[in-house]
């Protein structure tokens, strides 16, 4: 199922941004993310049940996506939109892409943990590769899916 | 009659996308109270009184399973009808969460309409805009 996982990933993120956020994303090519990324971070780990292994799916997003998003969301205008407003809504997108991740795969073997979001507005190192997310052809972000193999 | 209705989740945008679901749903609503964790939501209920529950599973210091446990004990709030809206889709937990008295689930991402059927009919309430079940007339 490895091989399998960033095309479900795909998938999931997809059906919760057309079914939620009312936004569209295509993804164009796997490859680096850059250092000097600035925006928010989304991700939630899942984890199997057995121990086998854990999946921790990340979200590197725009500060403008991101903020276009939060407003789709809540149904607010830009000017409305708090940073909070932002956090929140990137954590429930990552819940909802890990929920819908695990639907597809094998949900009686897998348990989601908590979403987290965060502002990144500095250097990253080590942030490794992702899908280059695009939305009507603009650059938008990032998704990937980092694999720890368990005990 | 009006409805009181109690929104728990952790998520601030979610309580938020489920009131406006509710604010269009053509159910006659009371307060609608708001809580971000299992733990929140009994306080909550010791407050007001409270025709439905809508609650999501993963959340942190109480969890909606914990929730529905907790429920399931007190004698005053047990009967109010609970409704999951949730990422969970491990069939076990859900099972579990059936047993603890749960009247259905909705899994997000969801459609207004499907919000809007499973509250309607958890409440035994008539649909009076007849709709069939499509989202036609439903939306944001």
């Amino acid at each position: 199922m490895n091989g399998d996982w960033m095309e479900v990933m795909k998938a999931a993120i997809s059906e919760v941004l057309e079914t939620m956020y009312f936004a569209e994303v295509s993804f164009r090519e796997e490859k680096a993310i850059p250092e000097s990324f600035e925006g928010w971070r989304a991700r939630i780990q899942a984890r199997r049940s057995d121990g086998a292994n854990s999946a921790t799916l990340i979200l590197w997003l725009s500060p403008h996506f991101a903020k276009e998003l939060a407003g789709n969301l809540l149904a607010l205008e830009p000017h409305e939109i708090s940073e909070e407003d932002v956090k929140d809504a990137m954590g429930e997108l990552a819940n909802m892409v890990g929920g819908s991740w695990v639907k597809q795969l094998e949900p009686s073997e897998w348990r989601l943990g908590l979403p987290d979001a965060a502002p990144v507005d500095s250097q990253i190192a080590g942030a490794g590769a992702g899908w280059e997310m695009l939305s009507y052809g603009e650059p938008v972000g990032f998704a990937a899916v980092q694999v720890t193999e368990g005990s | 009659m009006a409805y009181n209705v109690l929104i728990v989740d952790d998520s601030r945008s979610m309580r938020n996308v489920i009131k406006k679901v509710l604010k269009i749903s053509g159910l006659e609503l009371g307060d609608i109270l708001e809580a971000g964790n299992g733990r929140e939501a009994l306080d909550r209920l010791g407050e007001a009184w409270v025709d439905l529950i809508l609650s999501d599973v993963n959340m942190p210091e109480m969890d909606g399973i914990e929730f529905l446990r907790a429920l399931s004990q007190h004698e005053d709030f047990r009967d109010v009808p609970v409704v999951l809206v949730t990422t969970e889709s491990n069939e076990k937990r859900l099972e579990e969460a059936m047993a603890l008295g749960a009247k259905g689930y909705l899994r997000k991402p969801f459609q207004p309409e499907d919000v809007r059927s499973l509250v309607l009919e958890t409440l035994g309430v008539e649909d009076e805009w007849g709709l069939d079940g499509s989202d036609e007339g439903c939306d944001f």
